[in-house]
């Protein structure tokens, strides 16, 4: 008391931030970067403004107008609030030191504050981003750095990362550390995924649907000692749903290009609408390919089997069949092939596992003649494309669905047919 | 199948294709116009083949280049009709010997 009451009247100018008789020094003392604006709410709710001026783990030193002595709760963020009460033998003016009785984080209570919001109090913005996108494995530190710059732009430095949650681990406790509070996390999933991060001491990542299927989480967890860890999740449900629209809106901007420069020959369809396509009259033979020499069977026995009204047509369902099974030994380990009769066609059904193929490359192939020397895709499509009547094209990542038709000719004979 | 007889041709070796060219087949013609590089000139006698597809006809302008990089020739004679359009159709048609053109251009079959 004698010390801040005397520098009161001796010293008016020294600066109580820096005292160490106002606040015990030691490595916990800190000032943030700039006074930090708070509000004090007394028991009676009456407000007053104040600054954190310099703070450890245990107490504040605050400039305030608030009464000194004093309880008032300070509410720092979200899921983060103070009680505290002034301490009337330090300070001097406006600036007073406040014990730091209670901490309210969520559902937890503490009497002093946790090192992350310490840190986040005392680091500047700057080393608040560098802490958290150190979280994050290397390829993504820029960009949750640049994410979290522009959040922190635009928000307080609390409200900061919305676009995500970071949790910090430690000795089977989850605790929410900054971002979206909110957001949801399925508790055995993320335990799961800390506890082998920890376990094989590096980064684990994981992308995980919510138990109502509604939305992705990709999470990363972080070791950061034997014990602990930090926990990033991102919510991609939104960026998810924007890939899909855009998925799905160029799937029909090549539907109308490919049907366009096929003259409607060449159709996309959905694994939906190929359903219809693949039942419709009845089957005359099928076969399995895993190897080039049984495209040559495939092809006898479509030649085999073709009506005499199809003798002319022989030749180009050969090749489109041969071209067909050829892609799915070379983009995949193989196909199926169905031969079927509809009223008025001989529909060739092809279908693999691969890769599937790129729609983007379809209209070139179906337009460019000599795109087709270079590209082994083309190549065979061009050939397809001019045979047959009608095609229908299925293809994703989980395989390619052609399908051939094959319309009886208007009479003419062409040569004979393969063998 | 694909057998191949060698003959001399016109221009240097005839390789006498017989059967179909494609993935399975395509090997056999590459050996053997393997065999005869360095010749300078080299025919591909398309006469009993009755059946060609992309792959083989890739296979075909793959000789070609080897040869033409080593100053050689390679002529592909006497495709039936399909066969011929099957070159037209990808673009390949110029790989056809000149005498054969009215039946590599020909759409009227």
């Amino acid at each position: 008391m004698q010390e801040c009451s005397q520098c009161t009247r001796k010293t008016p100018n020294r600066s109580c931030v820096d005292c160490d008789y106002f606040m015990s020094p030691g490595p916990l003392r800190r000032k943030p970067p700039a006074p930090i604006g708070i509000s004090l709410v007394a028991a009676d709710g009456k407000r007053y403004a104040g600054r954190i001026l310099v703070l450890n783990t245990m107490e504040l030193g605050l400039e305030t107008k608030a009464p000194v002595p004093g309880q008032y709760r300070i509410y720092l963020k979200q899921h983060l609030s103070l009680d505290v009460a002034g301490v009337p033998t330090k300070g001097k003016g406006n600036i007073h030191l406040f014990d730091i009785i209670a901490v309210y984080r969520g559902e937890e209570t503490a009497s002093r504050l946790g090192n992350e919001e310490y840190r986040l109090l005392t680091g500047s913005t700057g080393d608040f981003i560098e802490q958290v996108s150190q979280l994050v494995p290397a390829h993504l530190q820029d960009l949750v750095k640049e994410r979290l710059l522009a959040e922190l732009q635009s928000s307080e430095i609390f409200n900061a990362m919305r676009l995500g949650k970071v949790m910090r681990y430690e000795k089977g406790r989850f605790r929410h550390l900054t971002g979206q509070a909110d957001l949801e996390l399925p508790l055995p999933a993320i335990e799961n995924l800390m506890r082998q991060a920890i376990h094989r001491g590096t980064h684990c990542r994981e992308v995980i649907v919510s138990d109502d299927g509604k939305r992705i989480f990709d999470l990363h967890g972080i070791p950061l000692d034997s014990r602990s860890g930090g926990l990033l999740a991102f919510d991609l449900t939104e960026i998810v749903e924007k890939e899909r629209q855009m998925r799905r809106q160029e799937m029909q901007a090549y539907r109308e290009a490919v049907a366009a420069v096929t003259n409607g020959r060449l159709q996309l369809l959905t694994s939906g609408e190929m359903v219809a396509v693949l039942s419709q009259g009845k089957e005359l033979a099928r076969g399995v390919v895993n190897k080039a020499a049984d495209i040559a069977l495939a092809r006898s026995k479509l030649c085999s089997l073709l009506p005499a009204a199809f003798s002319a047509r022989a030749y180009g369902m050969a090749v489109s069949l041969t071209e067909a099974l050829t892609n799915t030994l070379k983009h995949a380990t193989g196909g199926e092939w169905v031969v079927r009769q509809t009223d008025e066609a001989i529909r060739v059904i092809i279908q693999d596992q691969g890769q599937g193929i790129k729609i983007k490359d379809l209209p070139k192939a179906a337009l460019m003649r000599h795109y087709s020397t270079q590209n082994s895709l083309g190549c065979g499509f061009t050939l397809m494309l001019y045979y047959a009547d009608q095609v229908y094209l299925t293809t994703g990542s989980r395989g390619t669905t052609l399908v051939l038709d094959f319309h009886q000719s208007a009479g003419e004979e062409i040569c004979s047919p393969a063998s | 199948m694909l057998a191949i007889s060698v003959t001399k041709g016109d221009y240097g070796r005839c390789l006498n294709l017989k059967g179909e060219l494609d993935m399975e087949t395509l090997a056999t013609l590459e050996r053997a116009a393997e065999v005869q590089e360095g010749e300078g000139q080299l025919e591909i006698n398309l006469a009993g083949v009755s059946f060609i597809d992309s792959t083989g006809l890739r296979g075909l302008l793959e000789i070609q280049r080897r040869w033409s990089m080593k100053g050689g020739e390679v002529r592909v004679i006497n495709p039936c009709p399909e066969i011929a359009e099957v070159f037209r159709l990808v673009g390949m048609e110029e790989l056809l010997d000149c005498s054969d053109q009215s039946k590599a251009t020909g759409g009227e079959y």
